[in-house]
This record gives C-alpha cells, structure tokens and sequence, in this order.
C-alpha cells in the first residue's frame, strides 16, 4: 500500500451552535481545512470524500455534504460507526488512498445534539444504540452505558473517586487555552466531586458536554502530497476492533475489548508499539472512560491507570499527554466530528503548531470507544521526518 | 374441593403502616408475583384474576401472565371485576387446578393473593350463603380513584353492613372481609386482612389457617355479601415477604413523554423475554436472549428453548440520579449473573428505594411493568435485592 499523509486540518469551534445548521457547519470547516494547506489546495483537487455522522440532522448526510460544499462531481459516502464515526472515517479514506482508487480525499466529521428537545434526546440517542424489545426501556443511557464498566472496573482495581475527577481536572485545564474548546474553565477535584451526580460514578463534571461542531483533513497519497505541503503528518496505522452489542454479554467489563482490537490492529499497521506513542487523545466522554482506556491502549498495565493519573504522567508536562486538547470532557463531543478532531489537534502537534504545544512530538495516537462500548477506532499519525 | 395451598405477596413499598404498589406494579404483575409460587408447584387448568380495580379493562396481558406462570397459551385466564364478596363466591365455585388470583390495588394499600384448588387435602370452605342489599352506599365510578361514599357512617353500618352480617352470622366466631378492621370489631368480628378486596380474602383464608376453629368468613361488597364456613386444618402457605422499604423513598417519573415503542420487536423478544428462556444449542451452548446461529460450533437453528434461573448475583450496578423523561426515577440498573448459568442479563432494581445496590448483591428476577410506551404496557424483569425461602427451594 502506498503512504498516506494528512496535508490540511481544520474545524471550527466546538459548543452550542444554534446558529448553525449541517448545511452551515460543513462549508464553514471545508473552507478553514483548505486554507489550512501549506500551498493552498483547490476544492476541485478533491476526489472523494468520507462524511462521519452519526444522527442525520438536515437529512441525509452525504447528500447535505456534497450539496453544501458544492462537491456534486465527487463520490460522498457516509459513514456511521457510534462514537468511532470519526476515526472511521480516516480509515475508510486512508485505505481508499492506499490502494490507489483516489488520491486526495475530505474526511469531515460533524453532528449536532440538540437538535431535537431535551425531553427526547436520551430517547433519540438510545433509539441508536439499543435493542428495541430488550435493552432500550431499560433506561440505558449513554452515561450509564459507561458507568456500568467502570463501576466494575473500580471494583476491581480499587479505583477512587478522586481517580476519576483527576481526569476531568486535567483535561478541562487543557482546554482553558484552546480556542475551540467548548468548556473552558478550571475545575477542581473538590467541585468534580461535589458536582451534581448524573449516574453511578459520575457527576456533571465527570461527563462530556453536548456540543456541536465539525472538524476535517485532507488526505492525500505520498506521489501528490508535495504538491500542498513539506511538513506532511503521515497516517500509520489505522485500525477498528468490534465488540459485543449487549452489556450482559460482555465478560470482562473493566475492559474495552474493541479498543484493544483497533489498537493491536492500529499499532501492527504502524510498526510500533504503545511505548513509542509521544501524545494521545482519547475517548474521555466519561472521566473514569480515560483510565480504562490508558490500560487498553497498553500506556501501563492493567489496574495501574490510577498510578499514571495520579503521577501527572498524562498531563501536559507528564511523559505521555493525553488529550491535550481538553478532550472529549472539555473541547467538546459531537460524535460524528469527534475523531476526526482529535486527528486535527495532533496534526497541530506533530507540525509544532498547537495551542498546547508539547516538545516535539513524533508519534501520535487517537482513539474512539462507542455506542453501547461496541466499536473502537484508532488512528496513529507520525511526524515528518526531519 | 379444598383449598390446597395458598400463596400472599405484598409490594416492599410502605406508607402509613400499608404497603403500596411501586410504579413498577399493576394487577398483573401483582397477581404473578402471587400465583407464580403456586403455578410452580400445582397444575394449574385455569386461572381467574379477581380485583375490583382492574388498571386495563381492554387488553389485559393473559398471554404475559400465562407465560409470566409458565402456562401453555391454551390455559384459560379470564380477569373479573369483583370486590370480596365476589372473590368469596368464585373460591366456592372453582374447580380442581383452578388458581384463584385476588389483586387490591389502590393508592393507599396494595396485596395479592393466590389459592389454588385441589381434592387433596386443604382447608374446606362450605357455603354457608349469600345476600344481596339495598343500594350501595359507596359507589365508585369507573376511573374515578376513589368511592363517594352516602355521608353518614352510622347510616351505612345500620342499613348496609349490619343486616348483611347478621343475616351471614352463624353461632361461631366470624371473621369479616370488606370493611375496616373497627367497623368489623362493632359488629362484633374480626378483620384479619391486610386490604379489604379479593386479596383480602385470600389473606384471611391464610390467617384462618393457622387458627384452630372453624370459623364463618363473611365477604362484603358495597351491597352484598357472601359467606362461607373455613373449616381449620393444614394449607400449603406460601408468604413471599419482602422486607419494607419507605414509600417516600419511590421513584416516580417526573416528566411524561411517549416513548417510542416497536411492537414487531416485543413481540420477537415475547416468548423469551416474559417466559425468561434461553435457548440451548445441541452443542451445549446457552444463549439470552436466544440466538439462532450458535457463536461457539456455528450450528444453526438446533436450539431448543431452557428456562433460565431466577436467582443470581450482581455483577455491576449504577444508580441513574438524573431524571429521565418516561421513566421513573431514580433508578438502578444492573448486570446480573444467574446462578449455575453462563448468562448475565441487565435489569433495573426493583423497590430498591435510596439505597445503591451493590456489586455481589443476591436477588431474584420478578415480573414488572419496566415502561409504558405509547400507551402499552411493556412487561421484562426486574432484579430484586432479595431471595427468600420461596426462591430457594425452587432453585433447590
């Protein structure tokens, strides 16, 4: 397979947009991504795009994409793969380059949450990700989705409360100086803990906010990537792992058995191990989800994760940063733009352009966990070589 | 005919020394929580499920109950709206495997009871008659909560009750169901009921039991009244008792909303979902809720369907503090493993109240009503923090 970079990166601020609907969101990220491109790249350069979307807001989502960005002549496809929508997405159109099919493509991500009322949003989302006649009267919502593995995985490993609120501490400190972060604000491990309680472990502070917003990359195949830029940030591995749809079937509930499937398949593809990861950002819509994913994505052993927060080892001066950015918990989490974000934040960190600038990193990861802890995707970048 | 055995059940939920129901029960999930000891312990040919309050009048679930009891589909369920008197008259009149299911459901006391009728051994009920009076001076309409009742209580008892016991009293000790227990202690008998309706009766049939004289039951509703003559001797009683928990402590929905229903689906899950069946592969492999092609030898469609056990163990639980539009709340959900199974299935609490349950905690599956979507009443299970004596033996 040939190489494949990422030449452009761009978003826009992630929040409550009530201003802006798909068929604004998407035209105002195409335009940022492409000024984003060292040597500028022409909308018409892009040969087919992968749209991440998990509900279908403003209808059907390739067809709002291909009409509001006035990219008719190219095939759109949609893809739709829970909270994994977004890394997803960079695999479908990593591969497509790979191959040869297509040499420069978009993959934009983008949703909005709050477009229908609050009264029946927990409805309409678990209308998504539940088993019509079993799981979905049950009152399964997302956050309890989560909460019934870390509620186990706490019991197991003797995980603390205040565990759990280190992460949101951390990671609402990073988004702080992020300009498009959706929560900007300092807390600290007394208000994480004293917050109103939302279900089992976690408070209000513990979860990630509703946001909107759309992110995008430009891919392109190593043959034609000179073209727009010589500070290229190269796709290693990309990888998506499954697992079981219902939480009674799931064995091992401390763990993300599809996050350690993406990884192994992320990382083979990549040639690299969790040893040599330099910054990752990572599926935190759920405090305590961060720990458990520092053990599946092999950043320390299991049941040491509470060692590693506690140590500062994934904060900003730490040895590995985790979610620079803030995070799903502090930047924001529209599903379908999610992933895709993440890999604009380390296309910013790899080319020494982030507003949380660490020292030179060289190789990053990005991780989605999703639907009912179902689906996990991850994508590993690597600088430019000197 | 005799009354072989007798099953009670009243919902955790207590107020003003009274248990309620929680928002989780109705009549027919009541008088499963009743019958289902007896149905696992008898053969039962027909069930008839007595309340003078029925919850639905059209579209009461007899299929979900049948299978709730692990009935055949064919078994004859027939719902009557009846007070105690009625009930007293349907015992007298109840055949050999007949279960005889009483449900009082109202805001302020909730009870079932069960009996099932054998020509074994039992208690022996002998009719000892039945009277009809003047109007009735409590008359409630229907989907009105409450009776207006003819304001004057010395009227009522003068007119009403007196007569009827009197012309029921035999020369023996006499026993009422239908009033309160002082109205009953006036006119010279005992009440012996946690609620006044054909539960009731079934509950003093219990409390008759234990009592060594024969003793005249008289059964009234607003206007008539039946007796019977409850000659003592040993029952089969099944007391399923749940421990109390505070009513205040309830969940309640604080936001209505319809939520969305998929018949087509509950009907695929019904026979698995209301009958708690797996099914197992001709390889050995269990699966909930069954699946067709098995995941360990890839055979397809070899399964036949096994019940599964009712009893387990909690494996993760989370307490959902915010509230949910359509459902009541707060409320718990849990992963359980089932005892000697390789299933777990994800539950709510039942009358769990403010307490969080833990993981490791035991308990039982019951019957409940876990949501109300678009107007249908949507039956599973839900896991209760408890396993009595009843659960252990059946597992036993």
């Amino acid at each position: 397979m040939r190489e494949v970079a990422v030449v452009g990166a761009g978003m826009v601020p992630f929040g409550e947009r009530f201003d802006q609907g798909m068929k604004e969101l998407l035209p105002a990220t195409l335009v940022n991504t492409l000024a984003s491109v060292d040597k500028g790249m022409d909308k018409s350069d892009i040969q087919a795009a992968w749209f991440g979307q998990l509900q279908t807001s403003d209808g059907h989502p390739a067809g709002v994409l291909a009409d509001s960005c006035g990219l008719l002549d190219i095939p759109v496809t949609r893809i739709e793969n829970q909270c994994a929508t977004g890394n997803d997405a960079v695999r479908n159109a990593t591969l497509a380059i790979a191959s040869g099919a297509v040499d420069i493509a978009l993959v934009i991500g983008a949703d909005k949450t709050r477009e229908t009322p609050s009264v029946s949003t927990f409805w309409d989302w678990m209308g998504l990700a539940r088993d019509r006649g079993w799981d979905y009267p049950l009152g399964l919502i997302a956050p309890a989705n989560f909460a019934l593995h870390v509620a186990r995985y706490m019991h197991e490993y003797d995980v603390q409360p205040e565990h759990l609120a280190m992460v949101a501490v951390k990671n609402h400190h990073n988004a702080v100086t992020n300009p498009i972060a959706h929560l900007r604000m300092e807390v600290t491990v007394e208000q994480v803990l004293a917050a109103p309680r939302v279900v089992g472990p976690f408070g209000v502070l513990d979860c990630t906010p509703q946001s909107d917003g759309a992110a995008a990359l430009l891919l392109a195949g190593a043959e034609v990537v000179d073209r727009y830029t010589d500070r290229p940030v190269w796709v290693r591995g990309v990888g998506l792992g499954l697992d079981r749809v219902m939480h009674a079937h799931k064995a091992d509930m401390t763990t993300f058995p599809a996050t350690t499937k993406a990884a192994r398949a992320a990382y083979a593809m990549a040639g690299i191990g969790p040893g040599d990861i330099d910054v990752a950002e990572v599926h935190d819509c759920f405090s305590g989800v961060e720990l458990m994913n520092y053990e599946d994505l092999g950043f320390c052993e299991r049941g040491d994760a509470k060692k590693l927060i506690e140590s500062g080892g994934t904060a900003l001066t730490g040895s590995l940063p985790v979610n620079p950015s803030g995070g799903l918990k502090a930047k924001g989490h529209p599903p379908g733009a999610t992933g895709v974000a993440q890999c604009v934040e380390l296309f910013e960190q790899l080319r020494g352009e982030a507003c949380n600038q660490l020292d030179s990193p060289r190789w990053a990861l990005a991780h989605n966990v999703g639907g009912p802890t179902a689906v996990s995707a991850v994508t590993i970048l690597e600088a430019a070589r000197a | 005919m005799n009354v072989h055995a007798v099953s009670l059940y009243r919902p955790a939920w207590e107020e003003s020394g009274q248990r309620v129901a929680g928002p989780d029960e109705d009549v027919l999930t009541l008088a499963v929580a009743a019958a289902r000891p007896l149905a696992q312990r008898h053969e039962v040919r027909r069930v008839v499920v007595l309340t003078p309050n029925p919850d639905v009048l059209e579209g009461f679930g007899t299929g979900v109950l049948a299978r709730a009891l692990g009935l055949g589909d064919d078994t004859p369920v027939e719902l009557r709206v009846a007070g105690a008197a009625a009930a007293l008259a349907a015992l007298l009149e109840a055949g050999k495997g007949s279960l005889v299911v009483g449900v009082d459901l109202s805001s302020r006391a909730a009870a079932a009871g069960a009996a099932w009728i054998g020509d074994g051994p039992g208690l022996s009920l002998n009719r000892a008659g039945s009277v009809h009076g003047s109007l009735p001076m409590r008359v409630r309409h229907t989907g009105s909560p409450e009776p207006v009742v003819y304001g004057d209580a010395r009227v009522e008892r003068d007119l009403a009750t007196a007569p009827l016991v009197e012309r029921l009293r035999g020369t023996g000790p006499i026993s009422i169901v239908g009033t309160t227990p002082s109205e009953a202690k006036r006119l010279g008998a005992r009440s012996v009921a946690p609620t006044q309706g054909p539960a009731g009766v079934i509950h003093a049939l219990a409390a008759l039991s234990a009592v060594d004289e024969d003793v005249r039951l008289v059964a009234l509703d607003a206007a008539s009244a039946c007796a019977a003559d409850v000659r003592s001797s040993v029952v089969e009683l099944l007391d399923d008792e749940v421990p109390a928990v505070p009513a205040s402590q309830r969940p309640s929905i604080t936001q209505a909303v319809d939520v969305p229903f998929s018949m087509p689906a509950y009907a695929r899950a019904f026979e698995a979902k209301i009958g708690l069946e797996a099914a197992r592969c001709s390889c050995g492999t269990v699966s909930f809720p069954p699946r067709q092609l098995c995941l360990e030898c890839g055979r397809s469609g070899e399964t036949t369907p096994i019940p599964l056990p009712r009893t387990g163990e909690i494996y993760t639980s989370v307490k959902v503090h915010v509230p949910i539009p359509g459902i009541a709340g707060p409320y718990s959900l849990a992963i359980v493993a089932l005892d000697d199974s390789p299933v777990r299935v994800l539950a709510q609490v039942a009358d769990v109240g403010a307490r969080e349950p833990a993981i490791g905690e035991r308990g039982r599956l019951v019957l409940r009503r876990v949501a109300v979507r678009e107007g249908v009443p949507d039956y599973g299970y839900a896991f209760q923090s408890q396993v009595t004596a009843l659960d252990e033996r059946r597992t036993a």
